[in-house]
């Protein structure tokens, strides 16, 4: 009962006395004779003395607004920068100059294979001469393709 | 007449400002920037090194300014802006804390030059915000909004829905448990 009636009053001390420090009125403890809102009092000082007090002045605010623009236009550059599909394409860490040599190498031979009248036909009179079979050739492309995938992939995974 | 023709007067209120944003002008921000600037600051110069305060006050306006648009008023602006500040705090924290520097960094670090007189201040400054930032919000905000805004008690209960006493009580009790933090 005795501490339900102390401890509103503790509370209102504490209160006043921190109003009175905010103030600038009170610059040490006033309750000796309370330990624990001795130890509170302090505690409110401390941390009064230790913190910046002053406001920001109006030529302060204005500089700061002045940066802040300056920022938000740099920060929506940026962003108008990000937004480019193709320059998120082309910056992607997959597409480095070694894949792309690689993936060109396969689309030529790709194209040869289709393209080239040699390979694909069994056509007699076009082997004539040669030492190889057309489908060798398919062979040797199939294999060529595969030995790049092979390299390309082993090197991803380094 | 003349209010009217004038949307972007300092008399207008915040949610008014608010509106005028939305709908395109781009003034209602400069005036709720240079209403409410002071205390962004001196909130965010109580819980973040002094090095830092103006980066972090400039990433609360930014934050503002983006998600004004989103804003529809169920709160104050005012207490929207104070969470807003407190998510900020806490971003640059974790953002301090994933880069694994220390928590107390070196004086140099975080006050730029200080003077042999005013060092032992500012170290003391560091460990007392370490201190409220490891405080539970609802005390830590008591204690903000009373010493970094300045706002008298019964402003501090009105804002928070709560009676005087309740609200000194709270102070009471934070400030016990920032002593306790400062005794560790």
């Amino acid at each position: 009962m005795t501490n339900i009636k102390k401890q509103p009053s503790q509370d209102e001390q504490l209160g006043d006395f921190a109003d009175r420090v905010i103030k600038g009125q009170m610059k040490n403890t006033a309750s000796d004779a309370n330990e624990e809102l001795h130890g509170l009092e302090e505690t409110v000082l401390r941390l009064h003395n230790s913190m910046p007090t002053s406001s920001l002045e109006e030529s302060a605010k204005k500089q700061m607004f002045v940066r802040l623009n300056t920022r938000i236009r740099r920060e929506n550059e940026k962003a108008g920068q990000k937004d480019s599909f193709w320059k998120t394409l082309f910056n992607t860490e997959w597409l480095r100059p070694g894949f792309a040599i690689t993936a060109g190498m396969v689309a030529l031979l790709i194209a040869v294979a289709i393209l080239s009248p040699n390979l694909g036909s069994v056509d007699s009179s076009t082997t004539v001469g040669t030492a190889l079979n057309p489908n060798s050739n398919i062979f040797i492309v199939i294999g060529l393709v595969v030995i790049i995938l092979g390299i390309l992939w082993f090197s991803r995974r380094k | 007449m003349n209010q009217i023709s004038a949307p972007t007067t300092q008399e207008a209120s915040d949610e008014l400002l608010v509106q005028h944003f939305k709908d395109g002008d781009k003034d209602a921000f400069e005036t709720l920037y240079h209403r409410h600037i002071s205390n962004v600051y001196k909130r965010v110069r109580y819980v973040i090194p002094e090095a830092e305060v103006e980066d972090v006050t400039q990433e609360v306006f930014i934050a503002v300014m983006k998600s004004l648009s989103s804003f529809r008023g169920d709160s104050q602006f005012g207490t929207w802006l104070r969470t807003l500040t407190n998510h900020k705090v806490a971003e640059f924290y974790r953002k301090r804390s994933r880069k694994q520097e220390p928590p107390l960094a070196p004086l140099s670090d975080a006050y730029g030059k200080t003077e042999g007189s005013t060092s032992k201040m500012m170290e003391e400054r560091i460990y007392i915000q370490k201190a409220l930032n490891e405080l539970p919000e609802n005390y830590r905000e008591v204690i903000l909004l009373r010493f970094a805004e300045d706002l008298q008690f019964n402003e501090i209960a009105e804002l928070t829905n709560q009676n005087l006493e309740a609200t000194k009580s709270l102070f009471r009790r934070a400030i016990a448990a920032l002593r306790n933090q400062l005794d560790k």
